[in-house]
């Protein structure tokens, strides 16, 4: 299985030129009040995610002000990766050992939430989310809960696939080609 | 009403259930009464199950620490002690009596427990558990195993270390907190207490100088 160093700092400035930045605890629960909002589906508590991006590093990012767009990544470590696959997983409560905490090897990347109130919202998510992806965690897995059949189709167009056996309504994506430059 | 501990559960490997905490409480020994509920608690479960000698147990610590009780109702259940050092809290002498294991008293111990750490603004905690309840705590907090440190023994048991990662507190009791509520009983932070009340007195430095 491929892993991964994860660059926090290049991370946050790449997502901040999307508009986004690291949620508070108060951008969060606007946020994910927001995203329960547009996808009728309950969502992880702030306090979740807040314990989730304090020991990952990356977990919670918000965009707007007030909040407009929310987008909750949680980096897996390998045992993770294997979770989310046999749907041991729990992405509202996870086990420790399944994240990749800061500075610990990541084995794969968990969207857990992508939601933006307006179209140019939705843009700044969809845009963060893909050049992120590429960028930053290209060598390993990605996955997402299709949710809503919009989601699904935004899945679908970023080149996920169903996966089967694994949490319900689950999409993948296997680790993208990684060009020679960027590996070295 | 007790405001449930949010932030503390998360130290949990599994949220509280409303009933957990209808059925028990916990929050810090504030009382000589609640103290002497804890160290009798220990003195049950360590010196008697246990065999701890007196003096092992009652290590010249409990002065120096916070004291954490569990009640089912008025009967105190169980108890922990907290000590804290400039990183880290450390959590130690964690007691449940027979009768109280395997209810939610534990569980709702180290949530309120926890909660009261994340609070103080500490990020992670420490305990030193006895190797042979790793299987235990695991189960009871998302933790992990310190690694390459030796494990070691005392009081005839062997331990080694375990780290429980603490949830940031968004309103976590900081320097330049309300100078009234850091004087307000501990874990009680929101509610005003009997300093607040004073407060409405007029002030007569000149008379207390």
């Amino acid at each position: 299985m491929n892993v991964i160093r994860i660059d926090y700092a290049g991370l946050t400035r790449r997502a901040g030129e999307f508009g986004f930045r690291r949620a508070s605890y108060d951008e969060l629960q606007s946020g994910l009040l927001l995203a329960e909002h547009l996808t009728e589906q309950v969502m992880a508590t702030p306090e979740s995610i807040t314990w989730i991006d304090g020991l990952t590093g990356m977990a919670g990012w918000v965009t707007g002000d007030p909040v407009d767009g929310v987008f909750i990544t949680v980096p897996l470590s390998p045992e993770g990766v294997a979770a989310v696959r046999d749907g041991s997983f729990a992405p509202a409560w996870p086990s420790l050992s399944h994240l990749a905490c800061e500075g610990d090897e990541c084995g794969g990347v968990y969207i857990g939430v992508y939601a933006g109130v307006t179209k140019e919202a939705r843009r700044r998510v969809m845009m963060a989310a893909g050049v992120t992806r590429v960028e930053f965690f290209a060598p390993v897995p990605c996955f997402a809960r299709g949710a809503t059949e919009d989601g699904k189709r935004s899945m679908a167009s970023l080149g996920f696939q169903p996966v089967e056996g694994g949490l319900s309504d689950l999409w993948g994506q296997d680790p993208l080609p990684v060009q020679k430059e960027q590996a070295a | 009403m007790k405001p449930r501990p949010d932030f503390g559960e998360l130290s949990l490997t599994r949220p509280l259930a409303p009933e957990m905490l209808a059925q028990c409480s916990a929050g810090p020994a504030r009382t000589l009464e609640d103290y002497q509920q804890a160290m009798a608690l220990r003195a049950a479960v360590y010196m008697s199950e246990q065999d701890c000698p007196y003096e092992e147990e009652y290590d010249g610590n409990d002065f120096s620490c916070t004291h954490m009780l569990v009640k089912d109702g008025s009967r105190p259940a169980g108890t922990c002690r907290v000590r804290w050092f400039a990183d880290f809290a450390k959590i130690e002498r964690s007691t449940i009596i027979p009768a109280y294991r395997g209810t939610p008293a534990l569980r709702v111990l180290m949530a309120e427990t926890c909660e009261v750490i994340s609070r103080k603004g500490y990020r992670v905690a420490l305990a030193q558990i006895q190797t042979r309840l790793w299987p235990v705590w695991s189960r009871v907090f998302r933790c992990r195993v310190v690694t390459g440190r030796a494990h070691f023994a005392f009081s005839d048991f062997d331990y080694c270390e375990m780290e429980i990662p603490i949830a940031p507190h968004p309103e976590a009791l900081t320097i330049r907190a309300d100078p009234l509520q850091v004087i307000r009983p501990e874990g009680d932070w929101d509610q005003p207490g009997v300093l607040d009340r004073s407060a409405t007195r007029p002030a007569s430095a000149s008379e207390a100088a």
